[in-house]
């Protein structure tokens, strides 16, 4: 299955994009971070993990097509195929 | 947001240079309802020369998740709107880099009376401060910058 990341912020600076599709094995949002920790490495697990790496920070926000994921360990979340996903910073208005 | 043929400016992101306060309070007077009102506010935030800690600032970058952040600033608009006397709401934020002193973004409510009108401006600006997908980055005399949460 194939998802779309889109990046804000800090993520688009570590990654240089603005949104990129991941072709996952399973339907596993832990799959999708691995790939992105894989291809990222450092700078984006200093962002998107918590200090022991264990699972994702509680300063990032998870959404899934426009909707807050509300899991309380969202690396159990299930994705489907066209899910667009992104991982956010708290907000700062101008 | 595009706002070429349109008199009715709507509430959202928009890119830096396509719209102003100017064009926004334009199309709130154009709006059957006007004669409704005794009074228009306006909150117009700008990029400061100096960070929260003092430090030297010579820009400012705006980030946003256009679609979420729509989506927060149309139930803010619909929530504050069914405050008493309230007539019309716009939040209009800006994305793209900025200069010193430049507007960032602009909240106008239009109230029957003037209390109604303060009082929810002063709401609203914190909402969308709160509440909307929108990052900021503040760039330093130094050459450093960073992202503010």
């Amino acid at each position: 299955m194939i998802v779309e990341v889109l990046y804000f912020a800090e993520f688009k600076d570590i990654t240089g994009k603005e949104k990129e599709q991941f072709e996952l094995s399973n339907n596993q949002l832990k799959t999708l971070i691995e790939l992105l920790l894989a291809k990222y490495k450092v700078p984006l697990r200093n962002l998107l993990w918590d200090e022991n790496c264990q699972n994702i920070s509680n300063l990032i926000s998870v959404i899934i097509n426009n909707q807050p994921l509300l899991l309380e360990n969202p690396l159990l979340a299930e994705l489907n195929d066209g899910d667009v996903i992104a991982f956010l910073m708290p907000v700062s208005g101008g | 947001m595009n706002t070429k043929n349109k008199s009715k400016i709507k509430s959202g992101i928009y890119s830096k240079g396509e719209i102003d306060l100017a064009r926004i309070i334009q199309s709130i007077k154009e709006d059957s309802s006007i004669d409704e009102a005794g009074s228009i506010h306006t909150f117009t935030g700008i990029v400061r020369r100096s960070s929260k800690t003092g430090k030297p600032v010579i820009g400012m970058k705006i980030d946003a998740y256009e679609s979420l952040a729509n989506q927060s600033i149309k139930k803010i608009c619909e929530k504050l709107k069914q405050e008493k006397g309230i007539i019309t709401i716009k939040i209009i934020h800006l994305k793209g880099e900025f200069e010193l002193s430049e507007d960032l973004v602009y909240v106008v409510v239009v109230s029957a009376h003037r209390k109604e009108g303060f009082k929810v401006i002063s709401k609203a600006v914190d909402m969308y401060k709160n509440e909307i997908a929108v990052w900021k980055r503040e760039d330093f005399k130094d050459g450093s910058s960073e992202w503010i949460h």
